[in-house]
């Protein structure tokens, strides 16, 4: 469902991006998570299953392109592509869908906070608390967990949940939709 | 993804690094620009909500660059996420604008020096301890974060008259405190590694805590020893087993990276090679232990190794020496030490020098 005075802008609540192209952009973001999530079901599965040394653990391309896992700027940079998605194609998502989808944000913004600070270290040699290696917060409280495994999941779940809650939405949350994410009324509705 | 080891596997920057002393700058004036706030309070009217999620903000930062630089603070580890938190709770109390949450955020800004004041009472005991202690950089490390986490909660409170004056006058002091302890915390930092001094850690693998020494910690041919069995490498994708504790490593001139696995977990360590004098390449032969050995033995006598560093020569010494008890004793000990080894007059050498080191010190 589009407006009828469309915007020609592409971010905020009236842009492209929340409005005619909210379920392409969706599906584009979709392909990048999962792609992702991909690498790092791969990677678990070369090290608990295959029993593969974790540094020779590279995932699918990281096998062909090692720097793909190595480099901290890549981490650093998918991280913010993440959360850049999650911030600019929230508005048009509405009701249950939207508190599902912040939810999946903020933790985001977490992770995000997590990387900066595992590239800071990685950059200034300055490890969190004189620590060995380049360490997150989370690490702290939680040694040995794989956690960033953890985080792409807390982040992926509620984030999945909102859209599907998207794509059926019910009759007051259709009603303030400006996308054409939703399945149609008659092809859910029970014959 | 911390699949790819035991810390985090991603750490490459491709090279680019940068070094501490721009974090160090960056701390500087966080701390500065939140204790100017917290002495000025007085003497201004009522911050905007900008200047409060600025000030919060810069002292956020502050706290996440403490914990960069300090090297450790003097709380169990598990309770820093907890003072994070209490930084936090302030910047959200200055950013919220939702009406449902305007009472009981109204409330808590009402009540903010309740944590005010107990806060800065552990970091005017943090700061006293460091000063009879010879200013202990810990222990004023942990004090500057309490003392943050103090000028968060004074920032975001809005109190009643009662207690408003008391409350400025302690934040003022605090904040001269902040800005002496920030100051002095930053130039007495753990000591860096030195180049040409053997360098000794401990770096946890797994569950396993392993010492490791890296002789002569120089440039180039680096022998380094590690008293438990690990694979050892300055490339976590190139590591290989020592041989009795001991690995030729090659490291480069400046900040190195040394990485220890058993095959699962990975950790690693840092040091600093320095650009000076380059390691020798005798090192990674076979007689690089008795080297390294030799070497350890003269850092002891005449500290950090200088100018031009040589193993003991592989000459053949005089033939009396040769057939000397001294000899034989080496020749028992070396058997002792490197069973896999043959014994050899390189090896002989570096073990008299070892011996003429250790005498020296007794």
């Amino acid at each position: 469902m589009t407006s009828a005075t469309e915007s020609r802008r592409l971010l905020g609540a009236d842009g492209l991006l929340n409005t005619r192209y909210h379920k392409p952009a969706l599906m584009i973001f979709l392909v990048i998570v999962i792609g992702h999530w991909a690498e790092h079901l791969t990677q678990a599965w070369q090290i608990y299953v295959l029993g593969w040394p974790r540094p020779q653990a590279g995932g699918m391309l990281g096998l062909a392109f090692p720097v793909l896992v190595k480099s901290e700027w890549l981490h650093y940079g998918y991280a913010i592509v993440m959360l850049v998605a999650l911030v600019t194609l929230r508005h048009g998502f509405t009701g249950r869908a939207r508190t599902w989808w912040n939810a999946s944000m903020w933790i985001q913004v977490w992770h995000h906070l997590e990387h900066l600070l595992l590239l800071l270290q990685a950059l200034s040699g300055s490890n969190l608390l004189g620590k060995a290696a380049p360490t997150s917060v989370a690490q702290l409280v939680f040694p040995r967990v794989e956690l960033h495994l953890f985080y792409n999941a807390i982040v992926f779940v509620p984030m999945v949940v909102a859209m599907i809650l998207h794509m059926r939405p019910n009759q007051q949350e259709r009603a303030q939709m400006r996308c054409g994410c939703a399945v149609r009324a008659h092809a859910i509705a029970p014959a | 993804m911390t699949v790819a080891s035991g810390q985090h596997g991603h750490l490459d920057v491709g090279g680019f690094s940068l070094g501490p002393l721009w974090l160090r700058v960056l701390l500087l004036g966080a701390v500065l620009s939140t204790a100017a706030f917290a002495m000025l309070r007085g003497f201004l009217g009522e911050p905007n909500r900008r200047t409060t999620t600025a000030v919060l903000t810069a002292t956020f930062g502050a706290a996440a660059l403490e914990l960069l630089l300090s090297g450790g603070l003097a709380v169990p580890e598990q309770t820093v996420p907890l003072l994070l938190a209490a930084l936090a709770v302030p910047l959200y109390l200055a950013l919220s604008q939702d009406p449902a949450r305007a009472t009981m955020v109204a409330r808590a800004r009402r009540y903010a020096l309740w944590l005010f004041w107990p806060a800065a009472f552990l970091a005017a005991v943090r700061f006293g301890q460091a000063w009879l202690n010879g200013w202990e950089p810990v222990l004023l490390h942990t004090g500057v974060v309490f003392g943050l986490v103090a000028v968060a909660w004074f920032t975001v409170a809005k109190p009643r008259k009662r207690g408003v004056m008391t409350s400025r006058v302690g934040a003022g002091l605090l904040a001269v405190g902040l800005v002496g302890a920030v100051g002095q915390a930053v130039v007495t930092r753990p000591a860096e590694p030195t180049p040409g001094l053997a360098s000794t850690t401990t770096v946890t693998v797994g569950t396993r805590q392993a010492n490791v020494i890296v002789v002569p910690n120089l440039p180039g041919w680096n022998l380094v020893h590690v008293d438990t069995s690990l694979e050892i490498g300055a490339d976590p994708s190139n590591l290989a087993s020592p041989t009795n504790g001991w690995l030729p490593v090659q490291l480069p001139p400046g900040r190195a990276e040394l990485w220890l696995s058993d095959g699962r977990d990975t950790g690693s360590f840092a040091t600093n090679t320095g650009t000076g004098a380059t390691a020798l390449r005798d090192l990674a032969g076979p007689n690089g232990q008795q080297c390294a050995n030799a070497l350890l033995g003269r850092m002891l006598v005449k500290g950090a190794l200088t100018g031009a560093i040589e193993c003991p020569s592989a000459a053949s010494p005089p033939a009396n020496l040769t057939t000397s008890d001294s000899f034989q004793r080496y020749e028992a000990a070396h058997r002792a030490a490197y069973p896999s080894l043959a014994p050899s007059m390189a090896g002989f050498q570096s073990w008299l020098s070892a011996r003429e080191s250790a005498q020296s010190l007794t």
